[in-house]
C-alpha cells in the first residue's frame, strides 16, 4: 500500500497502543472487578487509561465511561436524554449531516413520538450557528450536534448552539458527537451534557469508545448487568482495547499541535493539487485539517476507488459505512448530482506524508481519464 | 433397513438406437456427480437407474444431487428386502409407517420382473395392501386417483418397496446434444437460459465480460457464484472471464453514443463465438427476450446476431419477465442475480439508445475500430475459472 488516505474510516493502531493491548492480554489480564492482585492491576490499568482518555477529551476522569464504540456511546446518550426529558417536551434538534448512528437513533425516537428537526448545511457544507439556534423551540429537550463532520471535515458550531439552548432551557440536554474531533480539535464541554468518542479513529483499536457524561447527570443505561462503569455500561471492560485507547490518546496529545499543523499543510497541498486537476472541493474552507471531500465532476466514486486502489491508494467515497449509497451529507449540501456521484473523501493522519498526497493526485489524474 | 435410489429415465427411452449411448452418458454423469459423496453402485434396467449406496454413503444427499441431474423424470428412495412375502409386507409397513399416518387414500402397484416369483402382481398388491390397511385402519383403497401409490417391485435378487415419488429435473443427459457457450451476465435471465439449454442435453461453457475498474470484483464474484449454482445442475462448468474494459473505452471514444450498446453487444457475440470455437462449442446461448430492452428488439437482435456464424439459441425469447423470474427461483439463481452490483452493460449506457438500428449504420459505426485486434487482445487476456 503506497498511500492509505482513509483515516476517517479507521486508522492503523499506533505501536504504543498495540503494546498496551498486548500487555493487557498477556500480563495484566485480570478482570478489573476481581479482588485478587491481578484484578487490582487491571483496575489500576483501567483507571490509568480513563485518565489518559479524559485528558484528551478535556474532562475529569470520573465523567468518562468506556463503551464498545462511537455507535454505542451515541445510542446510549440520545436514548437516555430523550427518556430523561420526555416530561418537559418532545422536540429534538440535530443536523442533516450527522453520522447514521445519530440519524437512525433519532429516527427510532421519532417513531416513539418525538419530533425531530434536522438543520441543513449550506452549499459549502458548513452549518451556521444562526440556523441551529433558529430551530430551537421552548419545548426542545435535546440538541445533538457533531463537532466535525466525518465526510467533509466541516466544523460545526456545537458550542454556540449549546450555549443558546442552555440560556433558553437550562434543563434541555446537549449531546456532541466528537468522534472526528478527538485529538484533532478543541472540544469545549461548557454547555455539553454528553459527548461520544471512538478509539479506532485516533490509532486505537476497533470495538472501543467512550462517553462523556457531565458530573451529576444520572442516565438510564442501554445494557443491564454487573453494573460496571458506574452502572451505565455493564459488561466486563474490554481491557486490551481500553488500554490501547488510553495509550493512543496520550501519544496523540503529546504532538497534537504539530500534527495539526502538519495535516493542515498536507490538506492545502492536496486541495491545490486537486484544483489544478479540475476537482471541485466539497469541504468548507475552515474545515478540520484531516478530511477533504472532492469531486472530479464526472464518473462514479466506486470506479475511482477501484482505479486508485489499483495504484495503491486507499480513499473512500463519502462515509465508509454508506457502501455506495449517495452521500446524505452531500445531498443535504445541495451539490449537483455529478459531484455527489463522483465524490471522494481523502482523510489524513499525522503519519500521512507529502509523497502520499502526490501519489493520490497522480492516481486521481489517471483515474479521471476513465471517463 | 437398506435403502436405494430408483431414478426413472425420461425421454431417452424413446431414442431408439441412440438409447445405449444416452444411457451410458447418464450413468457416467451420475457417477461423476455422486463421487464426492461416497461409493455408489449404479445399474440400469428397463429405463430405471438403481443407485445403491455402499458402506456409509448417504442416501438423502444422493437424492438431492440426483434431483438436479438432467435426463431423470422422477425419482424415489426405496427399501430393499428379501423376495419373501412376509419380509415384503413387514418392510412396507415399517418403511411407510410415518408417511401413511398422513395419507388418506392409497393403492399398491406391484411388478414382477422375476416371473418365477410364486405370486402374480395383483396378488402381491392385494397382500401388501391388506397388511398396510391392518396397520393404518384410517386408510382407504382407491384404484383411481389414490393420494399415494405404493410400488412394490420383485427383481432378480431383491424386492423393492418405494417411498414417495419426486419429480426429477427432466430433459436429456448433459452432453447428449453437444456443447454450447452461454453468455453469462450477472442478471436474472442468462442463468435461466443456460439452465434451459443444458436441460436439452447441452454441455455448457460460459463467457463473462469484465470491465474493471468500471465494474467491481464483487460483480465478478457474483457471476462466479451464479456459475457455481448453475454447475449444481450442469456439472463442471468453466467460465471464461474476458477483459472488456479496453473495448468499451474504444467504443466510447470512437462511436456515437446511441450505438454504444449495440456495438458492445456485437463485440460480445464475436468474442463468445471466438471462445466457443476454441472450446469446441457448436452454438451460442443468450438470455435475450424479445423487446425487453433496447438491444433486444428484432432490429437489434439482427444487428448483434449477424456478427456470428454459429447458431444463437435464445430460449427466453418468447417469455415474460415474470416467467423468467419463476424459473430463476426454481433453479436457485434469483437471490444471487438481484444482488446490486453493476455489470458491464451499465457502463457508458446511452441516454437514448437506438431501438431500430439499420445494419449498415451499425457497421459504419465500427469503421474506426480495429475489430480483429481488439477481439484478439481480449481473447488473449481471458481468465478461466472452473466450478463444480
Amino acid at each position: 500500500m503506497r498511500a492509505y488516505l482513509d483515516n476517517a474510516a479507521t486508522t492503523a493502531v499506533l505501536p504504543q497502543a498495540a503494546e498496551a493491548a498486548l500487555r493487557a492480554m498477556t500480563e495484566c489480564y485480570g478482570n478489573p472487578s476481581s479482588l485478587h492482585p491481578l484484578g487490582r492491576q487491571a483496575r489500576e490499568l483501567l483507571q490509568q487509561s480513563r485518565g489518559q482518555v479524559a485528558r484528551a477529551v478535556g474532562c475529569a476522569a470520573e465523567c468518562l465511561i468506556f463503551t464498545s464504540g462511537g455507535t454505542e456511546s451515541i445510542n446510549t446518550a440520545l436514548r437516555a436524554a430523550a427518556r430523561k426529558n420526555r416530561h418537559l417536551g418532545r422536540h429534538i434538534v440535530s443536523t442533516s449531516v450527522e453520522h447514521d448512528a445519530v440519524l437512525n437513533t433519532l429516527k427510532s425516537l421519532g417513531q416513539e413520538g418525538f419530533e425531530i428537526t434536522l438543520v441543513a448545511p449550506g452549499r459549502d457544507g458548513s452549518v451556521s450557528a444562526e440556523a441551529l439556534c433558529a430551530a430551537l423551540r421552548p419545548d426542545t429537550i435535546l440538541l445533538s450536534v457533531m463537532a466535525v463532520n466525518n465526510e467533509t471535515g466541516a466544523v460545526l458550531p456545537a458550542a454556540q448552539a449549546a450555549a443558546a439552548l442552555k440560556r433558553r432551557s437550562p434543563a434541555a440536554l446537549v449531546h456532541v458527537d466528537g468522534v472526528q474531533a478527538l485529538c484533532k480539535q478543541d472540544l469545549p464541554l461548557d454547555n455539553v451534557d454528553m459527548a461520544s468518542f471512538s478509539a479506532h479513529k485516533i490509532g486505537g483499536m476497533k470495538g472501543c469508545g467512550a462517553l462523556y457524561i457531565r458530573r451529576g447527570l444520572a442516565i438510564t443505561p442501554l445494557l443491564f448487568g454487573g453494573g460496571q462503569e458506574n452502572g451505565v455500561r455493564s459488561g466486563t471492560e474490554g481491557m486490551p482495547q481500553i488500554a490501547a485507547f488510553g495509550a493512543a490518546c496520550e501519544a496523540r496529545m503529546k504532538t497534537r499541535a504539530a500534527d495539526a499543523a502538519h495535516m493542515r499543510a498536507l490538506r492545502e497541498r492536496l486541495i491545490a493539487g486537486a484544483r489544478a486537476l479540475g476537482a471541485h472541493i466539497n469541504s468548507p474552507e475552515n474545515a478540520a485539517p484531516h478530511i477533504v471531500n472532492l469531486s472530479m465532476g464526472r464518473g462514479r466514486s466506486e470506479v475511482y476507488i477501484r482505479a486508485l486502489g489499483e495504484r495503491g491508494v486507499c480513499v473512500s467515497g463519502g462515509s465508509a459505512c454508506a457502501r455506495g449509497r449517495a452521500s446524505h451529507v452531500l445531498l443535504a449540501q445541495g451539490l449537483p448530482k455529478s459531484n455527489i456521484d463522483a465524490a471522494l473523501r481523502v482523510s489524513l493522519c499525522p503519519e500521512s506524508t507529502e509523497e502520499m498526497i502526490d501519489c493520490f493526485l497522480e492516481a486521481l489524474g489517471q483515474a479521471a481519464r476513465l471517463f | 433397513m437398506r435403502e436405494v435410489l430408483l431414478l426413472k429415465c425420461g425421454e431417452l427411452v424413446l431414442k431408439g438406437l441412440n438409447r445405449g449411448r444416452f444411457e451410458s452418458r447418464l450413468l457416467h454423469i451420475l457417477r461423476a456427480r455422486l463421487a464426492p459423496l461416497g461409493d455408489y453402485r449404479l445399474s440400469i434396467s428397463q429405463s430405471t437407474v438403481y443407485v445403491e449406496p455402499q458402506g456409509d454413503a448417504p442416501v438423502g444427499e444422493a437424492l438431492e444431487v440426483c434431483r438436479r441431474v438432467f435426463g431423470i423424470v422422477s425419482l424415489c428412495c426405496a427399501a430393499v428386502c428379501p423376495k419373501d412375502m412376509a419380509a415384503i409386507c413387514d418392510t412396507a409397513a415399517r418403511y411407510l409407517n410415518d408417511e401413511l399416518e398422513h395419507t388418506r387414500t392409497f393403492k399398491v402397484e406391484a411388478r414382477r420382473a422375476d416371473k418365477r416369483f410364486p405370486l402374480t402382481s395383483p396378488q402381491i398388491g392385494a397382500e401388501v395392501g391388506a397388511r398396510l390397511l391392518e396397520e393404518h385402519p384410517h386408510l382407504r383403497v382407491r384404484m383411481e386417483g389414490a393420494e399415494r401409490i405404493v410400488k412394490v417391485e420383485i427383481r432378480e435378487q431383491y424386492a423393492y418397496v418405494s417411498g414417495e415419488r419426486l419429480p426429477g429435473a427432466g430433459g436429456m443427459p448433459t452432453g447428449a446434444n453437444g456443447r454450447a457457450m452461454l453468455l453469462l451476465s450477472g442478471g436474472i435471465d442468462s442463468p435461466v437460459a443456460g439452465h434451459m439449454m443444458a436441460r436439452r442435453g447441452l454441455e455448457l461453457g460460459a463467457v463473462h465480460f469484465y470491465s474493471y475498474p468500471y465494474t467491481s470484483e464483487e460483480a465478478r464474484d457474483k457471476v462466479i457464484e451464479l456459475a457455481r449454482i448453475l454447475s449444481g445442475w450442469t456439472g463442471k462448468l468453466t467460465v471464461s472471464v474476458v477483459p472488456f474494459t479496453h473495448i468499451q473505452q474504444e467504443i466510447r471514444d470512437k462511436c456515437s453514443e446511441d450505438y454504444f450498446t449495440l456495438v458492445m453487444r456485437r463485440f460480445m457475440m464475436r468474442l463468445a463465438e471466438r471462445v466457443a470455437r476454441h472450446q469446441g462449442c457448436k452454438a451460442l446461448i443468450t438470455g435475450e427476450s424479445l423487446g425487453q430492452v433496447a438491444s433486444q428488439t428484432i432490429e437489434s437482435l439482427n444487428a448483434t446476431g449477424s456478427v456470428c456464424r454459429l447458431p444463437v439459441f435464445r430460449p427466453l425469447i418468447g417469455m415474460d419477465k415474470e416467467e423468467i423470474v419463476v424459473r430463476a427461483r426454481q433453479i436457485g439463481t434469483f437471490e444471487t442475480s438481484i444482488l446490486p452490483y453493476e455489470d458491464c452493460c451499465t457502463v457508458f449506457t446511452p441516454r437514448h439508445p437506438q431501438t431500430k438500428p439499420k445494419l449498415e449504420n451499425v457497421e459504419k459505426q465500427e469503421e474506426n475500430l480495429d475489430i480483429d485486434g481488439l477481439v484478439e487482445e481480449a481473447f488473449a487476456g481471458i481468465e478461466r475459472i472452473t466450478l463444480g
